[in-house]
């Protein structure tokens, strides 16, 4: 397969980008590891406004055979040197070349080593409302849910709305921190959000400057302690649990292609949204986290800078305001000090291999955790453990190798490359 | 109390540290890569015995003995198990071999035994019948490298070993010199440092030889022995830039590991897709159900080869209290403990427990550095 522009990624931005693209006569590959386009975290699919508007675009530049979609499809090889990447599809490995690139893979939850949080019930906010999403039975079942920010004010408002018993939410911060990071660096629209969203949420539900300290049950979850920051605790029993302390970014194949990145850990763009590789553009939370409409404006502008047409100047200034509100949002969504300290010696950080935070205090630095207790080493290569780590110890695991999802062996021994 | 400082916190550089300590010199370990990070990390962690240039046989069979001492010493995560190899025999030509090597591990005291297909197929049923036969040899075993490192170091630290994180840029007559001015004073120097040896010692005649490897899901069952063609030390002793051979083993969780194949002369160290299809191709004809397995991921390292072959274990010639221990290519984790004998045998001026005269650098040095491997590619 070869491409003018290739998107890799179809969330917000990437549909935002392929779209901006197609739309200048270029012909567009979009491909998105999941099996579904509209990204995996955020909002259901809406089919209106301005996201409903890209979707019918999506539509008429297909048929009109300037985009073409791939989904089910994962970048599992990348290379520094061409832009060509190896593809996994179902049965599959294919060669995909192009002219210019867009990055949209966006993020992933950052899970929390909450002491019991390996318990069965235990999920990430995002992917607890993803398995709602997909039918997974919710009503009448009593559920807690702890972490920061939009998203979990977001999750909280819609299972209530599809009927789960939505027993706590508690919120790391107060309501007077985050309406002083809204008003100084929010807009408008994000203020009028945020109210809408606490106001849906019955009070006696909602506990601000407050997290959990364990969870509790025997083969599942039973229960959660909490505490807050004037001292008081309770526990409350529950049946699932969503975490939500942030996102982090999926850098592996822009790590892969060895773009340059910021010491946050997002990849570094400039005003055009073009990497540090020349065709080589970013969009979306792979910059920073900064939800859907950051996502979209920054797809926009990739989008139309890798078809070579020009951006308007308002477009970038909007932009920047964007950048603001996500650089000021990062440390507000990370657990707070309190979670930070109370890691439980025998909890498990690797899921994978069954790392204890024990068994990882002695190493010195990441290379040294993952050689001595092969952290990170299995099915997930560290996609869990390595975001915790980073937090805990400020460590990285290690620069992502290939191939970046598990690939049969069968289809690797068919690779002839370029 | 004589000082020694040893270069490199990979298995040869903890080896040492620890022989070293134990015999009550005061030792420093200079590191910059992490403890068993370098080649010691990358390697498959195989203890086995095979034929080579002159000395390398003796060195890698005194180093697997010691290594079952070793063994009962160490603690158990160091995961030395006794998996046992299966030369595996392609064609009528390997059977040769396989029967010259039968007679010289017998000579040696070794437990063999030659297994027709049959016999082959009832110990490892998931092989395609290809084979003429095997050699096992059952007391093979392989170990966690970089763990056995570690505890090395453990032990070492124990008798008053110091090791300090850093960056040498230079060896002195009575020390080294380390990135940013600070120098280490000492007797004698032990260079561990595998192929970054040449960055210190630019006469060495060490050459890196790139190898790529894979790690599958777990597959327990599916691979029982270490498995390796009998063409595999045909590429070791290949002098052509690139070559591989069949070579899976089981790690103690059901990963296999999947190698391997040799480069002379490549620094970089970023994993090549295409080496990857290479390996699978041959692992997945000999192997049909690993195609349906899932790789995880795959990497590379560096091992640090002579160019005539042999390792260079002994004194500098310009410099005697400079001891070089490197260029032991792909048998470094098996040779280890040897090496460790070898280079405390010299220090202490006492008499080594095997000839090392194959492995001194006498007349074995590249006059004109730049013959050497190029470090400028560093």
């Amino acid at each position: 397969m070869r491409y003018e522009v290739l998107v890799i990624g179809a969330g917000p931005a990437g549909l935002s980008a392929a779209v901006a693209s197609a739309r200048e006569g270029c012909r567009v590959g979009l491909l998105d590891a999941a099996p579904r386009l509209g990204g995996a975290i955020g909002p259901p699919t809406r089919r209106s406004g301005r996201y409903g508007k890209l979707w019918s675009e999506v539509a008429r530049l297909r048929a009109r055979g300037l985009l073409e979609i791939w989904p089910t499809a994962a970048v599992v090889f990348a290379s520094a040197d061409s832009l060509c990447f190896g593809v996994h599809r179902p049965g599959r490995l294919d060669l995909f070349e192009a002219e210019r690139v867009v990055l949209a893979t966006g993020a992933r939850e950052r899970f929390w080593p909450v002491p019991g949080w390996t318990l069965p019930g235990v999920f990430g906010v995002g992917g607890l409302q993803a398995l709602c999403k997909e039918g997974w039975p919710i009503s009448g079942i009593p559920v807690v849910l702890a972490g920061s920010g939009p998203l979990l004010w977001f999750v909280a408002s819609d299972l209530s709305r599809r009927g789960a018993r939505l027993e706590l939410v508690l919120e790391q911060h107060s309501p007077l921190r985050w309406m002083s990071m809204l008003l100084q660096a929010g807009t408008w629209l994000r203020i009028r959000q945020a109210l809408r969203l606490w106001k849906g949420l019955a009070p006696a539900r909602l506990r601000w400057n407050s997290w959990p300290v364990e969870i509790q049950g025997d083969g599942q979850v039973e229960a959660l302690r909490w505490v807050d920051a004037r001292g008081r605790s309770g526990r409350i029993a529950c049946r699932y649990v969503g975490l939500g302390y942030g996102l982090v970014p999926n850098t592996e194949v822009a790590e892969l292609m060895e773009l340059a990145c910021s010491p946050d850990g997002f990849v570094s763009v400039d005003a055009d949204m073009q990497t540090s590789r020349r065709g080589v553009y970013a969009a979306g939370e792979l910059t920073g986290i900064g939800g859907m409409p950051k996502a979209l404006l920054e797809g926009l502008i990739a989008g139309r800078k890798a078809a070579g047409a020009p951006v308007p100047i308002p477009w970038r200034m909007r932009n920047s305001l964007e950048k603001r509100f996500a650089s000021r949002l990062a440390p507000l969504l990370a657990p707070r000090r309190e979670l930070r300290e109370h890691i439980r010696a025998e909890e498990i950080i690797c899921r994978c291999e069954d790392v204890s935070w024990s068994a990882l205090m002695p190493c010195e630095d990441g290379p040294t955790a993952k050689l001595q207790t092969r952290c990170g080493m299995g099915p997930c290569q560290g996609r869990v453990c390595g975001p915790i780590l980073q937090m805990l110890r400020g460590w990285k695991l290690s620069t992502p190798r290939p191939p970046l999802f598990p690939l049969p062996a069968g289809l690797w021994s068919q690779w002839k490359g370029v | 109390m004589t000082e020694v400082l040893v270069i490199g916190a990979g298995i040869t550089g903890s080896a040492c540290a620890w022989r070293l300590a134990e015999a009550g010199f005061s030792v420093t370990v200079v590191h910059e890569a992490p403890i068993g990070g370098e080649a010691t990390g990358a390697g498959m962690g195989h203890l086995t015995v095979h034929e080579g240039e002159a000395g390398v046989w003796e060195l890698a069979l005194a180093g697997r003995s010691l290594w079952e001492r070793w063994a009962e010493e160490l603690e158990p995560d160091i995961e030395y198990h006794r998996i046992g190899t299966l030369w595996l025999i392609p064609d009528e030509q390997a059977f040769i071999l396989a029967r010259r090597l039968q007679e010289r591990f017998r000579d040696c005291g070794f437990r063999t035994e030659l297994l027709d297909p049959v016999e082959l197929g009832r110990r490892e049923p998931h092989l395609r019948p290809y084979w003429l036969g095997a050699l096992y040899v059952p007391d093979d075993a392989t170990v966690y490298a970089p763990r056995a490192a570690w505890r090395l170091l453990e032990r070492a630290r124990a008798r008053r070993a110091r090791l300090i994180r850093a960056r040498v840029v230079a060896l002195e007559p009575d020390g080294v010199r380390l990135a940013g001015g600070v120098c280490l004073k000492a007797d004698y120097t032990v260079i561990a440092a595998g192929v970054q040896a040449v960055e210190l010692l630019p006469d060495l005649p060490v050459r890196p030889r790139r190898g790529h490897l894979l790690v599958s899901e777990r597959r327990p069952g599916l691979v029982r022995h270490a498995l390796v063609s009998m063409s595999y030390s045909a590429t070791v002793e290949s002098r052509q830039q690139a070559s591989w051979a069949f070579n899976v083993h089981p790690r103690p969780n059901g990963q296999l590991l999947i190698g391997s194949c040799r480069e002379w002369d490549v620094w970089d160290r970023r994993p090549d897709p295409k080496w990857g299809a290479q390996l699978l191709q041959e692992a997945c004809r000999y192997i049909p159900e690993l195609a349906t397995t899932n790789v995880l991921r795959s990497w590379t390292g560096l091992r640090a080869a002579s160019r005539d072959g042999r390792p260079l274990i002994g004194p500098h010639p310009q410099e005697p209290c400079w001891i070089v221990a490197t260029a032991q290519e792909g048998l470094g984790i098996t040779m280890a403990p040897a090496v460790a004998e070898l280079v405390w045998a010299y220090i202490s001026a006492k008499e080594p427990p095997l000839d090392p005269s194959p492995y001194r650098l006498e007349g074995r040095l590249c006059p004109n550095p730049s013959q050497s491997a190029s470090t400028a590619a560093l």
